[in-house]
């Protein structure tokens, strides 16, 4: 049972004083006889009598007691689960298996407690009725379809293990009310620990929801984020980015360590104030292939985000085909980005070639040049219109002014084409698919193009016939469009997935490959193409694929912000308070049965004083 | 004395009862009762054989001449009778309004006045929790003044005339009630301390802590040749109660208390109670010849001397 507001619970201090008033409103006559034989005979004969007599008279202080206790619960709202822990009917057990699950509590963990009442609602169970099992990370896994049989429910649910994962509580908890079968009075249990603020999507108030919280508040501090990115220093290849929060009520010194290919690369101490969160940037100054680890030595309830993981692939860059005669300035402006090889074909369009549909570069650049008919690719195609796009040329404009751009999409991020001159430009009548991102009047004068495996940027003058190339613009423009086309083109290739995303491995050619996990387990995959996608990552660390001859790694890492913060604090209506251990149910209030038998309490004791013997006159 | 005992014109109805008794007493000198010696009165007793010494006049000459033995003719002598009041003093007879004490020597003093009216040996003392002249006794009446030797300590010995009648009188002024009651102790002790039997008259509410106590006491009357009349004095607020509530009640004799939330259900008890206690008296009275009559304080007490004594054929007119 949970109380809405427990301080109405001093109203008992109540009890005490009707009894003391009790005990002043006796007031005894004293009475001489000239004799007490008859009355002690009387005594012993009716003594049981008395007795009731007594009680008869008790019973009004007693219902009094009962009224008040009764009208004190019923205001502090009460709320009783409205199912037990057993019953009949079906019951479908949600075990929070997420990573704030794995907080030591003591000698164990949360997951454990969760453990120990999904078994003793199996326990529970009465005579037909089902019980389904859901795992609560990432994804909901079914770990056992509706089954009667209790020792295959308890295998399930010892067999349990929680995660690394950050979890989607509420989306498990939708598939479990999914499984429901009303028919059947299906309930749905979540056994977690509430360390979450919502569960969007979920009904709490329905009565067949119970959500029993484990857990007490802790003090935590963790990784929330590490990434690298690229930058132009020529001193560091990268940054090494970190975010720490401390989701404690104190403010506490931390040591941060990382360590790259066996050495400690960076070490420092940071010092955070309660519920701050502090970012680190440093310049990356360790190997940029293998293993990087980050660690917090804090000693706290929950390890598993202390530790943060990445891998260094081997480094990649944007390969740029520039196709076109004379593309001084748009050469010079792709040269000058960080990452990017430019390869200049002068000369005829690349229809000599042929039509290759897979571009061997990342990016193909047409300066004043028909490009072919395109296909899957990265584009960027000044003063020309690809013949297989819906895009019609009407002819030309002569000295168009820039009248509006767009100062929202990403292409033209601080990009702006205020006072750009243009001597001569295409008037492009775009179809349906385009999106304008600067005009002249009612003549696009840039459009983007992202359709089938396609992005294009198009440009409808030369660049050589207008002073834009010489404006600050220009290059941000080419490094905006490559960060369309790639969007972690300025972060190092520091491999890393979250725990419980899919990691999309590339095995060529291979039909079969191996993933180790940081276990040691391993699992056999069978591919489906030249990439496959693999979600086994429950486990933070360091994964290696095994296909053929080759092999390369990858990191499962946790570093959620939400996660780090362990404490208990989902709050729908009916829920325990965190910390208590107790089963909470939601359930409805009761307040109002409460209230009615107050006032039948009430109404019984006025019907015992009226009718208390003597009372008159006593 | 408070009050008056008697009025002029209640002393001039006594004046025209005496005590009769059912049996004959050996008394100490002559008077009007039959006695168990033979003397000279006309009322024909018995024969005896003739011994040496006999009054020849006395001798039964038809017998003789029939029997051709000497048989003497016996008649009934006619001697005084004592009367005995035995008055409980306990404190429980101060209860009621009046109290019960008061009636009581009223009552005394009236039978008292009818004895020694008729020539008979009269004689009161008081019992609580033992006899008034006992040191026992924790209370008793006082020691009646003027030097007569006849009265010692809580008791007024049996005699007979004027002169007895005013220590009488004077006894009674100075009764006060206290102490506890032995109905049993007191009366074993007086049937066993006197000498002369006669008709002892109980005045008691009866209130014993065990409530049989007054059937061994009235025993051992009967057992030592007492003719017993017991007059159960009790206050109305004895035999129906009204008072409900919470009464913590107050034994008067022991100080005792009992708190009790008092009902009707209570009370209706209590009288029924009470009623059995009266029946148990009368059957055993009944049982053992025992004139018993019981009255309350609300009754006046002439009406008790003049009326139910009467009809109880203890007293009658001379």
């Amino acid at each position: 049972m949970s109380l809405s507001s427990p301080l109405w619970l001093l109203l008992l201090l109540a009890v005490p004083l009707i009894i003391f008033l009790h005990a002043l409103s006796i007031r005894w006559r004293s009475t001489p006889v000239s004799s007490l034989v008859f009355w002690k005979e009387l005594l012993k004969e009716r003594k049981a009598n008395m007795r009731i007599r007594r009680l008869f008279t008790s019973l009004v202080l007693l219902l009094e007691v009962l009224a008040v206790t009764t009208v004190a619960v019923a205001l502090a709202g009460p709320r009783l689960p409205s199912f037990g822990r057993g019953g009949a009917g079906d019951v479908i057990l949600v075990l929070d298996a997420t990573a704030s699950m794995q907080v030591r509590e003591g000698a164990r963990t949360r997951f454990d407690l969760a453990r120990e009442r999904g078994l003793e609602l199996v326990a529970g169970l009465r005579g037909g009725s089902r019980m389904a099992v859901v795992l609560a990370a990432r994804r909901p896994r079914l770990v056992s379809a509706f089954t009667g049989d209790r020792a295959a429910l308890r295998r399930a649910i010892q067999d349990a293990v929680p995660t690394d994962e950050p979890g989607d509580v509420a989306a498990s908890v939708v598939f479990a009310m999914s499984l429901r079968d009303p028919r059947r009075g299906g309930r749905v249990v979540l056994e977690t620990d509430g360390a979450f603020d919502e569960l969007p999507g979920v009904d709490t108030s329905l009565p067949w929801i119970r959500v029993d919280i484990v857990g007490t508040a802790h003090d935590n501090v963790g990784i929330t984020r590490m990434s690298f990115r690229r930058t132009s220093d020529g001193d560091a290849p990268c940054e090494l980015f970190i975010a720490v929060r401390n989701a404690g009520r104190a403010a506490v010194s931390v040591p941060l360590t990382v360590r790259a290919g066996g050495q400690v690369v960076i070490s420092r101490t940071l010092i955070l104030a309660a519920g701050q969160r502090s970012t680190l940037s440093v310049p990356w100054k360790g190997p940029v292939v293998g293993r990087v680890e980050a660690e917090l030595r804090t000693g706290d309830a929950f390890p598993l985000d202390d530790r943060a993981y990445a891998m260094f692939a081997p480094a990649r860059r944007v390969q740029v085909l520039l196709v076109g005669p004379d593309p001084w300035f748009v050469e010079k402006a792709l040269a000058s980005l960080p990452g990017v090889t430019v390869r200049v074909q002068a000369g005829p369009a690349p229809e000599a070639a042929g039509r290759a549909r897979e571009p061997p570069d990342d990016v193909t650049v047409y300066v004043g040049v028909q490009p072919p008919a395109l296909d899957k690719g990265n584009f960027i195609i000044f003063a020309a219109a690809p013949p297989n796009l819906p895009l019609r040329v009407l002819g030309s404009l002569r000295v168009p002014p820039v009248t509006g751009w767009s100062r929202t999409d990403p292409l033209l991020d601080s990009v702006s084409l205020a006072g750009v001159t243009i001597g001569q430009a295409l008037d492009l009548d775009p179809g349906p698919g385009f999106s304008v991102l600067a005009a002249s009047g009612t003549s696009p004068l840039m459009l983007s193009w992202d359709h089938a495996g396609m992005k294009a940027l198009l440009v409808a003058f030369d660049p050589r016939g207008s002073d834009f190339p010489l404006r600050p613009g220009f290059p941000i423009l080419l490094a905006n469009a490559l960060s369309w086309f790639f969007p972690t083109w300025l972060e190092a290739q520091a491999d890393q997935v979250q725990a419980g995303n899919a990691r999309v491995i590339s095995t060529g050619n291979a039909a079969d490959f191996t993933v180790v996990k940081p276990d040691g387990r391993r699992v056999s995959m069978r591919s489906s193409g030249s990439s496959t996608e693999f979600f086994d990552t429950d486990e933070t660390g360091f994964y290696r694929v095994e296909s053929g001859a080759s092999s390369s790694e990858f990191a499962v890492t946790l570093t959620d912000d939400d996660e780090t913060d362990i404490s208990p604090r989902f709050n729908a209506p009916g829920a325990a308070s965190p910390g208590t251990g107790e089963t909470a149910g939601i359930a409805a209030p009761v307040w109002a049965g409460l209230a009615a038998a107050a006032l039948a309490l009430m109404l019984l004791e006025w019907l015992a004083w009226v009718w208390t013997p003597g009372r008159t006159r006593a | 004395m408070d009050t008056v005992l008697f009025d002029r014109e209640f002393l001039r109805k006594l004046e025209s009862l005496a005590f009769i008794s059912h049996r004959i007493y050996r008394g100490e000198a002559r008077g009007a009762h039959a006695s168990v010696r033979r003397g000279t009165s006309l009322d024909f007793a018995d024969y005896r054989t003739y011994q040496p010494g006999d009054d020849f006049r006395t001798i039964d000459w038809g017998i003789f001449g029939r029997l051709d033995r000497l048989f003497v003719r016996l008649y009934a002598e006619e001697e005084d009778l004592t009367v005995h009041l035995l008055l409980d003093s306990s404190a429980s007879m101060s209860y009621g309004a009046p109290p019960k004490i008061d009636y009581a020597r009223r009552l005394a003093a009236a039978l008292g006045y009818v004895g020694i009216g008729s020539l008979d040996r009269v004689g009161v003392t008081t019992f609580a929790a033992g006899l008034g002249g006992d040191k026992s006794a924790s209370g008793g009446a006082k020691s009646t003044s003027g030097g007569d030797k006849s009265a010692s300590g809580g008791a007024l010995a049996p005699r007979r005339g004027r002169m007895q009648l005013f220590h009488l009188l004077e006894y009674m002024s100075g009764l006060r009630a206290s102490g506890g009651t032995d109905i049993a102790k007191s009366l074993q002790d007086y049937a066993r301390r006197s000498r002369s039997p006669g008709l002892a008259i109980v005045i008691s509410d009866l209130l014993d802590d065990s409530l049989d106590g007054y059937r061994r006491g009235l025993r051992a009357l009967l057992f030592h040749d007492f003719e017993v009349v017991l007059v159960h004095v009790l206050d109305r607020g004895e035999i129906g109660p009204e008072e409900l509530g919470a009464l913590r009640l107050t034994d008067m004799e022991s100080g005792q208390t009992v708190s009790l939330s008092v009902d009707r259900p209570l009370l209706a008890a209590y009288r029924a109670k009470v009623g059995g206690f009266f029946g148990e008296v009368e059957s055993f009275c009944l049982k053992n010849r025992i004139e018993y009559l019981r009255t309350a304080t609300i009754v006046p007490f002439e009406d008790v001397v003049l009326r139910y004594l009467r009809q109880g054929a203890h007293l009658h007119a001379r």
